[in-house]
């Protein structure tokens, strides 16, 4: 773990760190360097000696374990001159909260007289929340957008363009993975700063027990939409008619939507976001096999009676469904929640061309434009983005990090037995076009799914309408705006 | 004019005493006043503003579009979706709704010594916060595991999709909504009490039945009771919301995509807040059209008792 409890010894460090802060304020700010002991984590290799399993033999084995170490570092520390209080809204809960108040701790150490005030604002909340609060000109210093959430912020500047602040800084383009600095822009500007990646959000997660059963080789999961509508046939558990396990749970929405795009190569709309291009063989080829995968399961309806019926969060977690699509996230959340579930991963299975996924936003960190304390604000942006504040924050939660000197530096590579697969998935997302009426979109996909899986209409009629209804949408809004 | 005229064509002036009542009476109710004007009849001045706009949040200023949001309106395909839902879930829950209060508190009514178990057993649910009660509910409206679905079978009975299913959905929700009938049903429960015990044993007197008493007595005297009731199920039931946004998102296929839930999308998710402004006007509308007829037909079904 990165990040330690406050000690009596950590708070006099702070206090006089702050004092002398105050002092200097009193004479101007001025950098001074001082010297700042963190924890940090390191893989080291330990002897373990351990009896052999049904022997007397007893031996001695070499292992990777994470280990912690306190370092001493000099940084140099400018107080501000008057105190400041950042204020910043995240949807970082239950146990990540506590990893992201030692990561504000651990800034406002470095950053004497500023200290963050974080609020958690609810994911199914966090539409009407955030935009009332820009409305009322209450937005705080630094907010936490969805890359797909940015473009009408961007359009109406309730955030700022970064591109000046990069450029100070001395950021390169070529520090972030390729698609997660690409989602970061809209009409040419730079609007935040990654802080999650926006791949390996479609990993096909599979449980290895299963796998088993059904005569299925755990070392070779599916890797093509044969190999995995072949897969969900063998894997699926019926008694009679009733589902007793699902062979795949695809939570087919809006979101995964775009990654069997992805998957199949299929266009959806222009770069500009002009155009809505989703009326093509190829997007009528995808929704054909959600269609048949939903179907080889028992049908839209029982298998949305069978998700609904476990009440747990995640029905991969307690087993009752044999694979399922996750994010990079999901490692985590599996370590807490089902530390026994014997697991596999891989990237996301494809039709055809180079994309197992897509990308269509990383979690940015944005400075919305009625911020009172731009400086002090970004240097809390980067501390949570490129710096050692996102870093470990990340890291403790075994995720990869936007920034690639984050992964390679740190112990991830090597604490991460899936590393293998993230990295693999960190290449292979297709970027994807930003657009300002996403969420209108997402209302259209989630309908065209239902409509197809139930066998309202056929696929490629389904595909017609949704373009035809994301088209009215589409111009509808760029004629508004002139 | 006579002097005695001017004085009697005067206002009486009040009293010092009578003043001072007045003014405490305004101090105390100030602050409600307050409120109400502030957090509720200007928010709703300023949704009338903006139904005649172009507004998304984000954006510093609204621009006046006249009455184009409510032609939108009249050729939006999902606004008449909305609409078919909201009115076939407003017809389906308000007779019922009646129908199961009025019942629930005629039966409490006789039950003596334990109606005050009765009564409370019978409100709970009403106050029972709505996540609380959506979550229990999608358990218990659950096709393969839920407790509806699995007494159906115990008769014989294969239990539809619930949830899960477009022409389910509406009716499950309903049923929601009726294990929630507490508010109807304490003000039918007082209403009753209100009756007159002397009809009834005039009744008795010249041979009625329990069901002439009921028919003849009880149901014209609880008409006015009824009217009031009817007008505040409506009122709720064109405003449904929370279940279908906690339980169904609005789905499947869109069966529970009620109007109420359009307005949030169209405001909070399109960024289309004049838009979603003109259409919760028209849903006042039609609220305002259904209240007025509902109030000009009771002229022939309420009897007052005391005279009109």
């Amino acid at each position: 773990m990165a990040f330690r409890e406050v000690s009596r010894r950590r708070l006099l460090q702070s206090a006089l760190a702050s004092g002398t802060a105050a002092t200097l304020a009193a004479c101007g700010a001025t950098p001074t360097p001082q010297v700042i002991k963190e924890v940090v984590t390191q893989v080291v290799e330990k002897e373990v000696t351990k009896i052999v399993e049904g022997t007397p033999q007893v031996v001695v084995e070499t292992v990777v374990v994470e280990s912690t170490v306190v370092v001493e570092k000099e940084v140099e520390i400018t107080a501000a001159v008057q105190p400041v209080t950042l204020t910043l809204w995240h949807h970082w809960g239950g146990t990540r909260e506590p990893l992201l108040a030692a990561a504000f701790e651990d800034f406002a150490a470095r950053n004497p007289g500023v200290t963050v005030e974080p609020t958690l604002i609810p994911w199914d909340s966090k539409e009407q929340t955030i935009l009332t609060a820009v409305a009322a000109g209450e937005a705080p210093d630094v907010l936490m957008l969805n890359a797909s959430e940015m473009p009408p912020y961007a359009l109406n500047q309730a955030i700022m363009p970064v591109d000046d602040l990069i450029a100070e800084a001395g950021i390169a383009a070529d520090e972030v993975y390729e698609s997660d600095w690409a989602v970061t822009q809209f009409e040419g500007k730079i609007w935040g700063l990654p802080h999650t990646v926006g791949e390996a959000a479609q990993l096909l997660f599979f449980n290895t027990q299963h796998f088993e059963e059904a005569g299925l080789d755990p070392a070779a999961p599916p890797a093509s939409w044969t190999d995995l509508r072949q897969a969900t046939e063998a894997l699926i558990g019926k008694q009679g008619e009733d589902i007793q396990r699902l062979g795949l749970l695809i939570g087919a929405s809006g979101w995964t939507w775009l990654n069997f795009l992805a998957e199949n190569e299929a266009a959806w709309l222009s770069g500009d976001a002009r155009e809505v291009q989703m009326d093509n063989p190829d997007a009528a080829e995808a929704l054909q096999f959600i269609v048949d995968l939903t179907d080889a399961q028992g049908g839209a309806e029982q298998v949305a009676g069978f998700v609904s019926a476990g009440g747990e969060s995640d029905p991969f977690y307690s087993g009752r469904t044999a694979m399922a699509y996750s994010g990079v996230w999901n490692y985590f959340l599996l370590k807490t929640n089902a530390p026994e579930l014997r697991y596999g991963s891989a990237v996301a299975p494809n039709n055809k061309g180079q994309f197992h996924e897509a990308n269509y936003g990383p979690h940015l960190w944005t400075l919305p434009a009625t911020g009172q304390h731009i400086p002090e604000a970004w240097k809390l942006a980067m501390w949570m983005s490129r710096d050692d504040g996102g870093c470990q924050f990340l890291v403790a939660q075994l995720r990869p990090s936007p920034w690639k000197a984050c992964n390679e530096g740190s112990a991830l590579s090597q604490l991460a037995g899936y590393w293998s697969v993230v990295e693999a998935a960190l290449t292979s997302a297709r970027p994807e076009p930003r657009t300002p009426v996403f969420n209108q979109f997402l209302s259209i996909w989630d309908e065209m799914l239902d409509k197809a899986t139930r066998h309202e209409s056929d696929a490629a009629a389904t595909i017609t309408w949704a373009a035809a209804e994301m088209t009215t949408a589409n111009d509808e809004f760029w004629q508004s705006q002139g | 004019m006579t002097a005695t005229a001017a004085v009697a064509l005067r206002r009486p002036r009040l009293s010092r005493a009578r003043r001072r009542e007045a003014l405490l009476g305004l101090a105390f109710t100030a602050p409600v006043i307050l409120g109400f004007v502030i957090f509720n009849i200007g928010p709703i001045l300023a949704s009338l503003g903006l139904a005649f706009t172009d507004y998304n949040i984000l954006s510093a200023r609204p621009s006046f579009v006249g009455l184009r949001n409510f032609s939108s309106a009249m050729q939006d395909d999902l606004f008449y979706r909305s609409l078919h839902n909201t009115l076939y879930y407003t017809a389906l829950r308000i007779p019922l709704s009646i129908a199961v209060a009025f019942s629930l508190a005629n039966l409490v009514r006789g039950a003596g010594a334990a109606s005050t178990l009765y009564r409370s057993a019978i409100y709970v649910p009403s106050i029972v916060p709505s996540v609380g009660t959506a979550v229990v509910w999608l358990i218990v409206l659950n096709p393969q595991i839920g407790l509806l679905n699995r007494g159906l079978a115990l008769i014989g009975i294969e239990g539809p999709g619930w949830l899960v299913s477009p022409s389910w959905a509406k009716p499950a929700i309903v049923l929601m909504n009726l294990w929630q009938t507490g508010g109807s049903f304490v003000i039918f429960l007082a209403g009753l009490q209100d009756i007159p015990r002397d009809c009834y044993e005039a009744a008795n007197v010249d041979g009625a039945t329990r069901w002439h008493s009921f028919w003849h007595i009880t149901v014209p005297l609880m008409t006015p009771v009824v009217l009031f009731n009817l007008i505040m199920e409506s009122i709720y039931a064109f405003q449904v919301f929370e279940s279908a946004f906690i339980m169904t998102g609005g789905g499947p296929l869109r069966a529970t995509y009620f109007m109420a839930l359009y307005v949030y999308d169209n405001g909070f998710k399109f960024l289309k807040m004049g838009y979603a402004s003109a259409i919760s006007w028209i849903m006042f509308g039609m609220i305002m059209v259904f209240t007025a007829m509902l109030l000009r037909s009771s002229r022939s079904w309420v009897f007052y008792g005391g005279g009109k």
